[in-house]
């Protein structure tokens, strides 16, 4: 699988619609490389960080940019904290950190096609990036080998 | 960033040295030392040295750079202090960035928005290219 495969309608997604309305300060370009299976987990990841210091709604900045990669058979998120956060409290960043941690360890573990847990990861014998699959992708990629 | 430093930074700090990081301003080569340092000071002098985040450097295209990181480590072993440490040194990174003369370091810079890219100058290199 190339990276660019990942590629998907921006304007007609739902959930990046929603995201761009809701998140703009956490949302960036990098989503057009991360596969739709883990969109739940990003969309918990605005959620939790959201909820850490929700945005003053007169401004476009939150307390922090928000990037994530993708890499074959994970993601990692990471974030740039702005001024604002000189005032936050350990729990808040605790709650940052653990939150940037959980997502990277469950893009492990769950299917990039469709979100459901995962059961192996599907390395391939030619220049395909390896895949996070639940059972059923899994076979059907076997399959159509 | 001068031949030097770029020197520095890789055998000092590999695990966090990028290419990128070849274009960082000269100016700001100080603060990236203190950051890199900060960083590794969530190490404990007694025990096993690990790399305990990523790093990741951006730059937008209009001229601003910022420092983003992930944690590396299990949930388990962050305390307060060692989240409030990173959460802080990243914060005062990216704040030292935006008042540091990009060509001489000193921390009366502004950003001058034109031409682009934008820069952080102080008053004498204000007219700088």
């Amino acid at each position: 699988m190339n990276k660019n495969d990942f590629r998907i309608d921006v304007k007609n997604d739902p959930h990046i619609a929603r995201w761009q309305r809701e998140y703009p300060h956490l949302f960036g370009d990098w989503i057009r490389f991360l596969p739709p299976g883990w969109y739940d987990l990003i969309d918990r990841l605005f959620v939790e960080i959201e909820a850490i210091d929700p945005r003053d709604p007169s401004r476009f900045c939150g307390s922090v940019s928000l990037s994530i990669k993708w890499y074959p058979g994970s993601a990692e998120a990471s974030v740039s904290p702005h001024s604002m956060t000189d005032s936050w409290s350990p729990e808040q960043c605790q709650a940052l950190i653990q939150a940037l941690r959980r997502f990277a360890m469950d893009t492990e573990q769950t299917c990039q096609v469709c979100g459901n847990p995962a059961v192996g990861v599907l390395k391939y014998q030619d220049h395909r990036y390896q895949e996070v699959l639940c059972q059923h992708h899994m076979d059907e990629r076997r399959m159509s080998e | 960033m001068n031949q030097e430093s770029v020197a520095f930074f890789r055998s000092e700090y590999p695990q966090w040295w990028h290419p990128k990081l070849e274009e960082f301003p000269d100016g700001w080569t100080d603060l990236l030392a203190e950051f890199f340092h900060a960083l590794d000071r969530l190490n404990s002098p007694v025990s096993q040295q690990r790399v305990w985040v990523s790093v990741y450097f951006e730059q937008s295209e209009i001229g601003p750079w910022k420092a983003y990181i992930a944690p590396e480590v299990r949930m388990k072993d962050w305390t307060d202090g060692d989240v409030l440490h990173l959460i802080r040194t990243v914060e005062v990174f990216n704040g030292g960035m935006s008042h540091t003369c990009e060509i001489c370091g000193v921390f009366n810079g502004w950003p001058r928005l034109q031409p682009k890219p934008e820069r952080i100058l102080c008053e004498e290199h204000r007219h700088a290219y």
